[in-house]
């Protein structure tokens, strides 16, 4: 039996790439070689994620800034007889790569295997499964071409060459249309076999610059020259199908504006029949005014439900609180979380704070000295500091190598009262402005974030409600759009990383 | 075919591409003002109207009830000022007065009465 080799191609994915990597993972056939090709993805996202995997012992490459330079550098480190890349426009159901290796393992003369498109209409209204074409007419013409999920024979791979990558979007349309113009012969999977397959919005799915279409004309101009006509007649039956999805999609919108209209007119009407029963639309309750019921973000009723989530996000790294631990105001997370604290500082600006072992302006705290802290609880501090950077900075390097930055920051909240107050509270932060001013000192995959909170917990935290008012499930749904507190636990690399 | 004609076929299959790409970002922003606002807007309007009705149809039922509860109540108390206009005539009548002796009486001799 062949062995298989799946490479996860990743431009800018990190979000996809767990996803992808179970379903490689999860193969009734698995994989003997499974690696993930990056195309020099920038985003501090995709870098973190990268580098975790990596750390979790994936294998990781990294090539030129385009899918078809991340597969040639994922097929030229792969030594499996059939070759199968995925990307996040395609989740494999379990028995896909085994179907397709079986296929293979049947007949030699076979070249490739493929998971029929499954498409599904816009707005969700149709599925179709259409089926995948065989010729390179088709390819060059249309751009339809074998999709993700398609397993082939490394010989094939090799004949062709590979991709090429001065072609951008268009290598693939490039490369089926060498191998089916020289007679590559493959086979189609059952519909809907590829699972999970992210709508296509379009019947023609490359989209390119005028430029590369030239080019790969002028590279195929031998076969230009025999189907020429065709091609553009093609392209012609294509722009009607557009027009005709223009028109479908122009009378979807119109339905659903028909209905609309009459659906937000009959809510009002109901809602002014609601109020002249003295009810509203939306039952307001107690929160129906203009101040919050408590001012001081619900000290006064019980637990601030930000300190809900700040505990939280430090009890599960209560590991890192260790050894010489760094605080800001008073050591109180340090005593509550600490395992192994040799020695608890507390820093604060203000000398008249008894607590504060270390007197400095975390912005510039040239007198604590360098990796000196394996731990570093800096909680809702950032917000109050103007120069975020710079006291990222004095974060970064007060730590010891190997140390933990555990920080977190609101994402929404009051103006603070406390301190200089109106005049001091200058940020509120979201997960991509924390991981992006983070990775000015640290390096992304060294970076882990989470957010906490959900539009609930964010409207009672702002009128001043305490944790203990909402239940459980109220407070630990996790809804990414709508986060209370942005949390992050940063490691110093052990060796000096290269500033990014 | 000439390397003119070629030349010329090459840069109408790209103008054909280029119109393509153009007609498919169109679509795809209309699939997504689509997909993205307007049919979620009408399933929450749908769903909020939804709500709102079985609010609005309890509302009236309770303004219903109350409407019934107000009616049995004006029937009760005009029927409690008729007994009481009653009790009164009955006891401005003569007979009442001229009974009232033999009442008392009658109170003296029930137990617990009057000794």
């Amino acid at each position: 039996m062949s062995s298989i080799a799946v490479v996860v191609v990743c431009r800018g994915s990190g979000r996809a790439l767990d996803d992808l990597l179970f379903s490689a993972g999860g193969q009734t056939r698995p994989a003997a070689e499974l690696l993930i090709a990056d195309a020099s993805s920038d985003d501090p996202f995709t870098r973190a994620v990268l580098g975790r995997l990596e750390a979790q012992g994936h294998r990781v490459i990294r090539s030129g800034p385009s899918e078809a330079a991340a597969r040639n550098a994922g097929a030229a480190r792969c030594g499996a007889e059939y070759l199968v890349f995925l990307d996040q426009r395609s989740m494999p159901a379990p028995d896909v790569l085994a179907a397709a290796a079986q296929h293979l393992d049947a007949d030699g003369g076979l070249e490739f295997v493929c998971a029929a498109d499954v498409e599904r209409g816009d707005a969700g209204h149709e599925r179709a499964v259409r089926p995948w074409s065989t010729t390179w007419v088709e390819a060059l013409g249309l751009g339809w071409i074998p999709g993700p999920t398609t397993m082939l024979r490394r010989t094939l791979w090799l004949r062709n060459g590979g991709e090429d990558e001065s072609l951008g979007e268009l290598a693939s349309v490039d490369f089926w249309t060498r191998a089916l113009s020289r007679g590559a012969r493959g086979a189609v999977l059952g519909g809907g076999r590829a699972g999970e397959v992210v709508p296509r919005t379009s019947t023609f799915p490359v989209r390119a610059p005028r430029g590369d279409w030239i080019r790969l004309y002028q590279k195929h101009v031998t076969l230009v020259s025999q189907v020429g006509e065709d091609l553009l007649q093609r392209k012609v039956a294509a722009l009607a199908l557009e027009a005709a999805r223009r028109a479908a999609l122009r009378s979807q919108v119109t339905e659903a504006e028909r209905e609309l209209a009459p659906l937000m007119e009959a809510v009002e009407a109901m809602a002014r029949q609601l109020a002249e029963r003295g009810a509203a639309r939306v039952e307001w309750g107690d929160l129906r005014r203009p101040h919050p019921l408590s001012p001081f973000w619900g000290s006064d009723r019980g637990k601030p439900l930000n300190r809900h989530y700040i505990e939280g996000f430090l009890a599960s790294h209560r590991a890192d609180v260790r050894g010489r631990v760094l605080e800001v105001k008073d050591s109180g997370y340090t005593r509550a979380f600490g395992t192994g604290v040799t020695r608890a500082e507390v820093l604060d600006v203000d000398p008249a704070n008894r607590n504060a072992t270390i007197v400095a302006d975390l912005t510039r705290a040239e007198t604590v000295p360098s990796d000196s802290f394996d731990c570093f609880i800096l909680t809702q501090v950032l917000n109050v500091i103007f120069d975020v950077k710079a006291a990222i900075a004095e974060a970064f390097r007060v730590l010891r190598p190997g140390g933990v930055l555990l920080c977190t920051v609101a994402a929404l909240d009051r103006v603070s009262y406390e301190g200089r107050a109106l005049d001091g509270d200058f940020w509120r932060f979201t997960e991509a402005s924390m991981r992006e001013l983070l990775a000015t000192a640290w390096p992304p995959h060294a970076i882990h974030i989470t957010t906490y909170g959900n539009v609930m917990s964010c409207t009672a935290h702002l009128y001043g409600l305490a944790a203990n008012e909402l239940v459980a499930s109220e407070l630990d749904w996790h809804d990414p759009n709508f986060p209370l507190v942005v949390a992050a636990r940063a490691v110093k690399p052990t060796s000096e990383p290269a500033r990014p | 075919m000439h390397d003119a004609q070629m030349a010329d076929l090459i840069e109408r299959l790209a103008d054909a591409d280029t119109t393509l790409a153009d007609a498919m970002a169109e679509n795809d922003d209309l699939a997504s003002h689509l997909e993205g606002w307007l049919l979620p807007a009408v399933d929450l309007r749908r769903t909020e109207h939804d709500a709102l009705r079985k609010r609005l149809e309890l509302a009236v039922q309770v303004e219903r009830e109350q409407a019934a509860r107000d009616a049995r109540l004006a029937q009760l108390e005009a029927e409690l000022a008729a007994a009481r206009d009653e009790a009164v005539a009955l006891r401005r009548s003569i007979s009442w007065r001229l009974t009232a002796p033999l009442r008392r009486v009658y109170g003296w001799l029930r137990p617990g009465g009057r000794h």
